[in-house]
């Protein structure tokens, strides 16, 4: 960033984003006046909340703003207790691997994930302000489920060996539950039906573009299964498939489409069964587009989840709609990204 | 008291996995003081004054939820908890019946 304060002192912020929707403006200019405008903002509400006499509270403070870029992480062994209080503390930032192979995978899995945000979408971690990442690994006894608890802490079960095995093994399952975060601080869509469904997609979606982006694969190349690296025999070979929904497992009743909508009090809804629908179309967007999905797909999908106009109560067509606006803003109306998530959407069978 | 006994059904639903699991179990079908220790569960229930429980805390996703059946006899009673408040006396009967719970095939 070393021509920032040329860009950050002498222009305007309406001007940076005239320059940064300008279709005839280089991409590397875009991309930097994008960047000095996302400082700006992050360092005009830091003066606002300091002005307001907002207490910067743990690691999403000042320090944590101004030091973007590196993780916060906590790891704690909950050690197969069931307790809802954290364990021992296993691994903290900066240290070095311990001997338990799931406090490193679970350290990892979250660095992995918070370079996708900070390296792609230019976001700092759960919440933009550097957040804490807590990791709470063995937690219960053959216990089968990863969850995000609403109040910023990650649970890892070490399965029953059966259905699931050691869940800090997926690094698709560790940014599914980190993006359950990102989506409590961005577009908190209520976990019920459609918008529950949305939610489950959405961690679904950047679950599969943490791995993606490790293994370095094409949307091509990609497996788009989802739990392929923890399911145990019973479920093998995947938990979901974005490529094929219902036929990841012999118990996978996902519908592809929108004619296939399960209607179910289960489950809040069927938000893991309904959420094939827009795994599906994320699925056909990115492998219509080719190439890397988080830098097409991904960066449409991440504009959407910060969309103001989807409400927590978003329906599959809202949020259809806020990625077809989020790929027009970026890469323009007659751009073959418009065109590939129109197309995401009609295989799915959601009107825009 | 002896010859007591409870039919109970659990349904387990939600979870990252979306899996659902089903378990049914009666008490008579266990070895004695099992079952009574059961009964001696389901009673303490009983007696607890009873609380609503919502169904997940706010922003939480991927957690599980319980839906028990007791039948002792009378009418059955169901009731309906997150993973994260499962009633105490309660944890025992959800143990038991999750040690023996199978995932619920699709439909078709």
């Amino acid at each position: 960033m070393t021509h920032r304060c040329g860009l950050h002192c002498i222009l305007s912020p309406g001007l940076l984003r005239k320059i940064a929707s300008a279709q005839d403006t280089p991409a590397e200019t875009r991309e930097h006046a994008l960047k000095v405008l996302m400082i700006d903002h992050t360092f005009r509400q830091a003066r606002a909340e300091q002005a307001a006499g907002i207490a910067a509270s743990g690691a999403g403070g000042l320090l944590a703003i101004a030091g973007g870029g590196q993780p916060h992480r906590l790891i704690y062994d909950q050690g197969g207790s069931e307790a809802q209080a954290l364990g021992t503390l296993a691994r903290s930032e900066g240290q070095p691997a311990v001997a338990d192979q799931a406090i490193n995978d679970a350290y990892d899995g979250f660095g992995d994930t918070y370079d996708l945000y900070w390296e792609v979408f230019k976001r700092n971690s759960i919440d933009d302000r550097g957040m804490t990442i807590y990791g709470l690994v063995h937690y219960g006894h053959d216990y089968d489920n990863a969850f995000w608890d609403g109040a910023g802490h990650m649970w890892f079960g070490d399965g029953d060996g059966k259905m699931l095995t050691q869940t800090t093994k997926g690094l698709d399952v560790i940014g599914h539950e980190l993006t359950h975060g990102v989506t409590q601080y961005t577009a908190k869509l209520a976990y019920q039906g459609q918008s529950g469904a949305l939610n489950e997609s959405l961690s679904d979606c950047m679950g599969a573009l943490v791995e993606q982006k490790k293994k370095g694969q094409t949307a091509e190349e990609a497996s788009w299964l989802i739990g392929a690296d923890i399911v145990g025999p019973l479920l093998k070979p995947a938990l979901r498939s974005m490529k094929d929904p219902g036929n990841a497992n012999p118990y996978d009743d996902q519908p592809a489409k929108m004619s296939d909508y399960v209607q179910t009090a289960e489950d809040s809804g069927g938000v893991h069964t309904n959420s094939g629908i827009p795994n599906h179309a994320f699925y056909v967007v990115a492998t219509t587009l080719g190439g890397h999905a988080w830098d097409g797909a991904g960066l449409i999908w991440y504009d959407a989840m910060r969309d103001p106009k989807v409400k927590p109560n978003a329906s599959f067509a809202d949020f259809a709609r806020a990625t077809r606006r989020a790929a027009k803003q970026r890469f323009g109306a007659t751009s073959k990204e418009v065109a590939a998530v129109e197309a995401g959407w009609d295989a799915v069978e959601v009107k825009l | 008291m002896p010859g007591e006994h409870a039919q109970l059904r659990l349904r387990r639903t939600g979870g990252l996995a979306g899996l659902r699991l089903q378990a049914r179990l009666d008490t008579r079908s266990l070895p004695e003081a099992e079952g009574q220790a059961l009964i001696g569960a389901l009673d303490r229930f009983a007696a607890e004054p009873q609380t609503p429980r919502t169904q997940s805390p706010p922003g939480a996703a991927d957690t599980m939820h319980y839906e028990l059946e007791i039948d002792r006899g009378g009418a059955a009673r169901t009731v309906s908890f997150s993973e994260r408040q499962v009633p105490e006396a309660l944890a025992p009967v959800v143990h038991a019946l999750m040690d023996r719970a199978a995932p619920v095939p699709r439909a078709g």
